[in-house]
């Protein structure tokens, strides 16, 4: 008898063990965890708002302080957009938010007859990813914050990378599309190292205020409504 | 050129891109320009081809005599002339009716989930439009932020009088519109079926030989003047 007994308990302790590990596999699954039409349709709506904001931003400070736009546009349009990117990222809440915002962006440049940006988009978005890694980071302000700030940097570094990669090229494809003034702007700007680093920081300083107004933002109008 | 597939305007719109980039001189873009507004007219958006051609040719006219006292600006008519070719041949994509769209996308293996985040994108840019305008005739009647003076005054209360019932807004649409792309069963695994006829035709062919002839073209003409 005693030695039924613990063939019994065995059995009883491999089904336990069983019954855990299907139980974590369907929650690695779990269709809460999976991304549904419903995020998808929050994700493109709210994107062409950011991409509207940022779009603007970037004209209006092109005209109003040209030159000095190449440094403060990312930064501005950071604290701008960040509410907007706050709300979408506490109503989606999954994996994959910033690496879509990015290729959206990547896609909608590329139509625009700009496509080495949907490259340094994708290989950005996919960092930002990286540094969301875990669970419920898009809840929070301070990974957000984090994720925001690294795919502004990304949007910045997207005018400096093909300075540095093909430079030559990529002078002759712009050539034709700016005077030669602005050419000389953007060299300058886009070919300092130091003012590649100050814009670098404003643009992450930016997104980082416009994610910490938008942790206020949600909380205050969006949370109380009931819409997160 | 009516019942071309989709796929063949995308193929279209991606070349055109790419001969923007390739084009250098206003020569160039002007005649690439030309050909994408013949695109237009072919596929009969005879109106949308108008509006093209005139915001086409004040752009030039700002750019050649405006832009010599405003250079900025000369710059920003510049880019935008040389976006107008893709604009005209996105024009001649959302001409199609959605469904029609992500039928013929579908077939190129897309993710279903990625072809309604592209169909949202560009059906919610007009519907941004009109909320934004809305928003702002609440606001007016409201006495918050009418002239752009109050805005100038208190641009933070401003953005955030606009911003909150844009949020709100866009978070119910974002919830009517899963309603309704459910009911229609977005989220059904099994293929699609459709009224639209697609399939690679004479019409396909047709803009295809367009597209090599716009192509020769620019081509031509960029290494006329290299040369």
């Amino acid at each position: 008898m005693p030695a039924k007994n613990g063939e019994v308990t065995n059995r009883i302790e491999n089904a336990d063990t069983e019954t855990r590990s299907v139980a974590k596999g369907a929650e690695r699954q779990s269709p809460a965890r999976r991304w549904r039409m419903k995020d998808a349709i929050t994700l493109a709506i709210f994107n062409v708002i950011l991409l509207v904001i940022l779009m603007v931003v970037t004209l209006v400070f092109g005209m109003l302080l040209p030159g000095i736009s190449y440094m403060i546009a990312y930064g501005i349009a950071g604290i701008l957009t960040g509410p907007v990117y706050m709300v979408m990222a506490n109503r989606i809440n999954k994996h994959g938010i910033l690496l879509f915002t990015a290729l959206i962006d990547g896609v909608f440049y590329a139509v625009m007859g700009m496509p080495h940006y949907l490259l340094f988009f994708a290989v950005g978005g996919a960092c930002c990813e990286l540094a969301m890694w875990g669970k419920d980071a898009y809840r929070s302000v301070p990974r957000n914050a984090l994720g925001y700030a690294l795919l502004y940097v990304f949007f910045f570094l997207s005018g400096v990378f093909p300075l540095i990669l093909f430079r030559d090229s990529y002078l002759e494809a712009v050539g034709a599309m700016y005077a030669p003034e602005q050419i000389e702007a953007m060299l300058y700007y886009y070919g300092t190292p130091h003012i590649i680093l100050i814009s670098c920081l404003l643009a992450a300083a930016g997104a980082v205020l416009g994610v910490i107004i938008g942790g206020v933002f949600v909380k205050r109008h969006v949370k109380k409504a009931k819409l997160v | 050129m009516k019942a071309e597939d989709p796929r063949t305007e995308l193929l279209v719109l991606l070349v055109v891109s790419g001969l923007t980039l390739l084009t250098q001189t206003m020569l160039q873009t002007s005649v690439l320009a030309l050909f994408c507004c013949l695109y237009l007219v072919l596929h009969g958006l005879y109106k949308r081809a108008l509006q093209m051609a005139a915001a086409s040719l004040v752009l030039m006219y700002l750019l050649f005599f405006t832009g010599r006292w405003l250079p900025v600006l000369s710059v920003l008519y510049y880019v935008f002339l040389r976006l107008m070719p893709p604009v005209m041949v996105a024009a001649v994509v959302l001409s199609n009716a959605p469904s029609r769209l992500l039928c013929a996308f579908s077939r190129l293996h897309i993710p279903r989930t990625a072809l309604l985040v592209g169909c949202v994108v560009i059906r919610f840019f007009p519907v941004l439009a009109a909320e934004s305008k809305s928003i702002r005739g609440g606001m007016r009647a409201r006495g918050i932020a009418g002239r752009i003076r109050d805005v100038l005054r208190h641009p933070i209360f401003a953005y955030e009088c606009f911003l909150v019932p844009l949020m709100v807004r866009s978070l119910k649409l974002s919830s009517e519109l899963s309603a309704a792309a459910f009911l229609r069963g977005a989220e059904c695994e099994r293929a699609r079926s459709t009224t639209h006829a697609i399939g690679f035709g004479k019409a396909d062919v047709a803009a295809l030989l367009y597209l090599a002839a716009a192509c020769a073209c620019v081509l031509l003409l960029r290494t006329v003047a290299q040369i």
